[in-house]
């Protein structure tokens, strides 16, 4: 089963692959930010979550 | 007496710090509601944790306790909104993702007030073992089923 990060299907059965996303998405951000990127380059690609409006909203 | 590093809100989506030793950290969460899709009590305030260099190749487990205090207070503040549900993975790109975890543990028991309840669990995953946590509120009102739900997604981590 294939799935991404924009993927709205539930993804109920292989943690495996939730994972394994999560490490890959950890990696390449790590590797963005090792050569220089912004993490404002990247939020076409990621779903960053606001942790300020994640605290006060509510 | 210490206290954490001032955070920088930089921008909508990181908390930013430096350290004295002029180390500049990025911490971020990333939505991941899809994690427990079966579970739209708390789906949608699913997050994934990271923290990152940005100015130095130093390792995050250096021996500077500010650095773990800072940690904690993004936890705090995160999760003063009390639903917010938290798993971060810890990375084996090297030999040293053991210590990393080690010197994490030690600084969440030390300076989380107990707010903040912390499972481990170790997902299997095609013969690695990847170290993961859960983090949640002690009084989110989904608190059991959170916890039931994430060593569920430990469990069947090795299912082909």
């Amino acid at each position: 089963m294939e799935f991404t990060e924009n993927s709205a299907k539930p993804i109920n059965s292989k943690g495996a692959l939730i994972f394994k996303k999560m490490l890959e998405d950890k990696k390449a951000i790590h590797e963005y930010l090792k050569q220089g990127g912004k993490l404002a380059d990247l939020k076409s690609k990621y779903r960053f979550a606001n942790p300020l409006s994640s605290s006060r909203n509510k | 007496m210490q206290t954490h590093y001032p955070l920088l809100e930089t921008n909508d989506f990181s908390f930013e710090f430096v350290t004295d030793r002029g180390i500049h950290y990025v911490a971020y969460f990333l939505e991941y509601g899809y994690m427990f899709s079966e579970y739209p009590d708390f789906s949608g305030h699913t997050y994934t944790f990271n923290i990152d260099l940005i100015s130095d190749e130093s390792d995050i487990a250096i021996n500077d306790e500010r650095v773990g205090m800072t940690i904690v207070e993004i936890f705090k503040v995160f999760f003063s909104k009390i639903e917010n549900v938290v798993v971060y993975v810890c990375d084996s790109m090297d030999d040293r993702h053991l210590a990393r975890k080690r010197k994490f543990d030690s600084w969440f028991w030390k300076y989380n007030d107990g707010t903040i309840i912390k499972e481990d669990g170790i997902a299997v995953v095609e013969d690695t073992e990847i170290l993961n946590s859960l983090l949640v509120h002690r009084d989110n009102p989904h608190l059991l089923n959170i916890i039931l739900a994430y060593k569920e997604l430990n469990n069947r981590a090795d299912e082909k």
